[in-house]
């Protein structure tokens, strides 16, 4: 009992010794959002968007101060870099936060890998930040763009990539992960979105830019970076981006149109997409079937055109699925000239043609060059909206009579 | 006349004086007189007691005479019963009376008309019943006496319950005296097999210690247990039942309390009817109730008012309210002190946001704030009630809102300490609330040393220490550790007062069924 007495003493005399071991004051680190990767002579310039909390969540009124910060720090690479910027930021950078690693495109053509490993091996991120391409304009810039409405800019770009994968679908929303299956995976090519500075970057970063009802500089997410390896090879357009989104089957929403005979158009809301891929491997030629499977809602019809009947529902069902292989059909073709296979083809063979796929795995760039694409689309219309004919021709009418 | 001349030297009485304290089993003697003067003494001339010379049969007259306190007794009865049929006695009175005797059994059976008379052969009896409130009757020349029972004074009566109180449910809760007590138990339970056995404890006090079990539910080797505990207990006074509570229980380092405590008759009658035991002290309207488990903490008596959906949502509440009371504080810790990358961003930046020019680390600001919540708790028991809107005042405008104005602390932390209390407050037991008032601070200083991980090492001591745990005899995580399966309808979940028909094992080991009646099958009958 007393020797219990003496080793309880002793354990709570010792415990303070520690000295809140490895403990972190809030007030002693500052938290970035969001970093772009540049290219500078030697290797990397990094720029980390911190947050300035006071101004974002402080019960003070809001000072004259902007809500985030850009510092810049240049360095062989990128941990060099990061901690070369306590130089410069008042305390330790705290990474857990990040949201957005913008890469610059200059960078992504020499190949991202160099700039991944610190993002992956380093504990403190996270692997849920998002990773885009910074087009025509330094990734540094990107940071510094004071956006409305989101005091945080990384909080903006996060939001509007999640919100433009699921309702309009010509952007991917990739994540760390998904990023190092698609470089390291065999049989498939990673993608990253790219984002663009809409207006004139320079005034973006003041204070003023949201103060504007029209802001003197927006970001925007649009169109899909292929990588070949870890070097990015070209662009898809937004056409060839939404068919890329719709053959990996990776849309939840998106708005499609096409021509009527007269001048018009019919737009539908595609609300459940669903997408199937068959490999078959015949010898050394592989042909894929993609299955597609869509329901949609008539949006919008600026034309003189029937939809009462099964029949003339039909006919628009067609139009539809036409169009859909279409732009399947380019995406595909585009794919091909980059000679990326973004689409994983190469992983379906794998999965379900194993052994096939172990004759293929060598030469898979010229097998899949040489792939045979069979498009199938179902498109089922299910709502026509508040109302049945479109009222064009009523219009038409009336004018006449007069 | 005769008097048996059984005449003490001034010496002897001096002795029987001095003694009586230790040996008590001194006689009484034969000379009134003589009694006289030892009892005086002994009671050192107190103003308070009472005593009254009657001369009763004028023919052959014989002394008698009656003590009392004077706080003690009720005056109605003394008057009306007792000095009212002794002095119209010299009418009535049979002369055919030989000796002190005859008129001992003829006072003791056709006289006195007070509800319960006890003979008192020896003179610890005699003060302890007078002491008690009895009036006592010596007669000249006999050597034993009366105790009839006048026992009253002031009273609160039957009040309603301060300390827990409940929405549904009666609302009438123990007072002091402990006939009053048993009273409301036996009120509630009208079986024969309910046992009160009475113990004398406190060699000042003389307290009146019950203890009641309802036998044939009961389990004997608790009730043993329980005997033996209250019987080997030597102290000079038990001023309330906490003395009792502590001298008996079974963990006397452990701050889980292992003995329940009560104001409520209701409460103490549904563990008589579970098996346990209830200890009434007199002086106390706190009533002790063992065996008491860790989950009888967190039930109400009113959650079996109830049905059992709303009984279990409270409980589970109750549950987690149990948690956040004990680690609220020692979470926020861990969480801004060495996990910030738990925290959503945004939280984040708005607890970032507080924390900005906190002179403070978060473990000092919490105890800080701790210490004055405590503080402020204690000052609104102790204060007076016409004051005690001002210290509310004071705690929530001064403390609160300028201390986050004046930037010494976050109002996040407000925030936390303010759950914390919150949550303290919802326990049915106050033993409880006490025991999670001590390890929140353990808690947070785990937090602060170590985060996260300090927490799960305290939160595994603690289960360590909980398993350890018995009352009774009985482990006190039943019916979790050891686990019994067909008890867990009466833990978390409150199942429907129907199903409930068995009592707890280990508590109750023999007679286990509570009802035979399956609802819905009776109902079904009928149709």
């Amino acid at each position: 009992m007393r020797g219990r007495k003496y080793i309880l003493i002793i354990t709570i005399i010792v415990l303070p010794l520690t000295g809140c071991w490895s403990a972190t004051e809030l007030t002693d680190i500052i938290i970035a959002t969001a970093i772009g990767v540049d290219k500078s002579e030697d290797g990397y310039r990094l720029s980390v968007q911190i947050i300035n909390p006071g101004e974002i969540a402080g019960s003070a009124e809001n000072t004259t101060r902007t809500a985030t910060t850009t510092y810049t720090a240049e360095g062989k690479t990128i941990f060099e870099a990061l901690r070369r910027m306590t130089t410069i930021a008042p305390r330790r950078i705290f990474l857990s936060h990040v949201q957005v690693v913008v890469i610059s495109e200059e960078v992504a053509k020499e190949g991202i890998g160099k700039v991944l490993d610190f993002l992956v091996r380093d504990h403190e991120f996270r692997a849920d930040f998002i990773l885009l391409i910074a087009r025509d304009y330094s990734a540094k810039n990107i940071v510094s763009v004071i956006t409305p409405l989101e005091r945080i800019s990384a909080n903006k770009i996060t939001s509007s990539s999640a919100a433009s994968e699921k309702y309009w679908a010509p952007t991917r929303d990739v994540e760390l992960n998904e990023l190092m299956q698609g470089i390291l995976s065999p049989g498939r090519e990673a993608v990253l979105s790219g984002i663009h500075i809409l207006g004139d970057e320079d005034l973006g970063k003041f204070k003023s830019n949201a103060e504007k009802t029209e802001p003197f500089a927006l970001l925007y997410i649009n169109e899909i970076g292929v990588f070949k390896g870890d070097q990015l090879v070209g662009w898809l357009n937004e056409d060839e981006s939404k068919g890329f989104n719709y053959i990996t089957d990776n849309v939840t929403s998106t708005v499609g149109g096409v021509d009527c005979d007269d001048d018009g158009r019919i737009i539908v809301e595609v609300f459940r997409s669903d997408v199937k891929m068959y490999p078959k491997v015949d010898g050394n030629q592989v042909t894929m079937r993609i299955h597609a499977d869509l329901l949609v809602n008539l949006g919008e019809i600026t034309c003189d055109i029937s939809t009462e009947t099964q029949e003339d529902l039909r006919a628009i069902e067609e139009k539809i699925e036409e169009n859909l292989n279409e732009i399947m059909q380019n995406t595909i073709e585009a794919a091909k000239k980059l000679e990326a296979d973004i689409f994983g083809f190469g992983d379906r063979v794998r999965r379900s043609l194993p052994r096939d796929w172990e004759r293929l795995e060598k030469d898979w760039t010229t097998h899949f060059l040489n792939t045979n694409i069979l498009l199938q689309s179902t498109v089922n219309i299910r709502h026509s909206g508040m109302i049945h004919d479109p009222f064009m021709d009523d219009i038409k009418k009336k004018n006449q009579e007069e | 006349m005769r008097l048996r001349s059984k005449k003490r030297t001034a010496e002897e009485k001096q002795k029987i004086i001095e003694n009586i304290s230790i040996s008590d089993q001194a006689e009484i003697s034969t000379s009134l007189r003589e009694n006289d003067e030892i009892i005086r003494k002994m009671l050192g001339n107190s103003d308070d007691f009472i005593s009254r010379k009657i001369l009763l049969n004028k023919q052959q007259p014989i002394q008698v005479q009656l003590y009392y306190i004077d706080a003690l007794v009720d005056k109605d009865t003394l008057q009306n019963d007792l000095l009212g049929c002794i002095l119209n006695l010299p009418s009535k009175v049979d002369p055919s009376w030989k000796t002190e005797k005859d008129l001992y059994d003829f006072l003791q059976n056709e006289t006195i008309n007070t509800s319960d008379l006890t003979k008192i052969e020896n003179l610890k009896e005699l003060f302890s019943n007078l002491l008690s409130g009895d009036t006592i009757i010596l007669i000249e020349g006999y050597s034993k006496a009366f105790a009839t029972n006048t026992r009253g004074g002031q009273d609160r009566g039957v009040p309603e319950v301060t300390t827990q109180k409940i929405i549904r449910g009666p609302k009438e809760g123990f007072t002091e005296r402990i006939g009053t007590n048993i009273g409301l138990v036996r009120r509630r339970i009208k079986d024969p097999n309910l046992w009160v056995k009475k113990y004398c404890i406190g060699e000042k006090t003389q307290t009146e210690v019950s203890i009641a079990y309802i036998n044939g539910i009961v389990n004997d080797d608790i009730v043993k247990e329980v005997d033996q505990r209250l019987s080997r207990i030597e102290i000079d006074s038990i001023l309330e039942s906490g003395y009792i509570e502590q001298l008996i229980q079974d963990a006397k380092y452990s701050p889980f309390p292992t003995i329940n405590n009560t104001e409520r008759p209701d409460t103490i009658a549904a563990g008589l009817l579970e098996g346990r035991i209830a200890i009434f002290v007199d002086g106390s309207p706190f009533t002790l109730l063992v065996p008491a488990l860790f989950t009888d903490f967190l039930q109400s008596s009113e959650d079996y008012y109830q049905r059992s959906d709303i009984g279990t949502l409270l409980r589970l509440l109750r549950t987690f309210a149990f948690f956040l009371a004990m680690m609220t504080p020692a979470g926020y810790i861990a969480l801004t002190m060495f996990h910030q990358e738990m925290v959503p961003t945004t939280l984040l930046v708005g607890l970032a946001a507080q924390r900005e020019g906190i002179p403070f680390p978060a473990f000092i600001e919490a105890l800080i704030m701790e210490i004055t919540f405590e503080l402020l708790r204690e000052a609104g028991v102790r204060l007076p009630s016409s004051v005690g809107s001002a210290i509310s005042i004071v705690g929530a405008l001064v403390l609160g809102q300028a201390a986050v104005e004046a930037g010494i602390v976050s109002s996040a932390m407000v925030i936390v300490v303010s759950l914390t209390a919150i949550a303290s407050f919802v326990f049915p037991s106050y033993n409880l609330a006490i025991t999670v008032r001590i390890l929140r601070f353990g808690f947070m200083a785990l937090a602060a040393s170590f985060g996260f991980f300090g927490i799960f090492i305290g939160l595994i001591l603690l289960v360590f220490h909980l398993v350890s745990l018995r009352s009774f005899g009985i482990p006190y995580t039943t019916p979790l550790a050891p686990f019994i399966a067909v008890d867990q309808k009466d833990v978390f979940v409150q199942s429907v007062l129907w199903k409930e028909r068995t009592r707890p094992r280990l508590i109750s080991q023999k007679n286990i069924t509570r009802s035979k009646l399956n609802l819905p099958e009776a109902q079904k009958k009928k149709r």
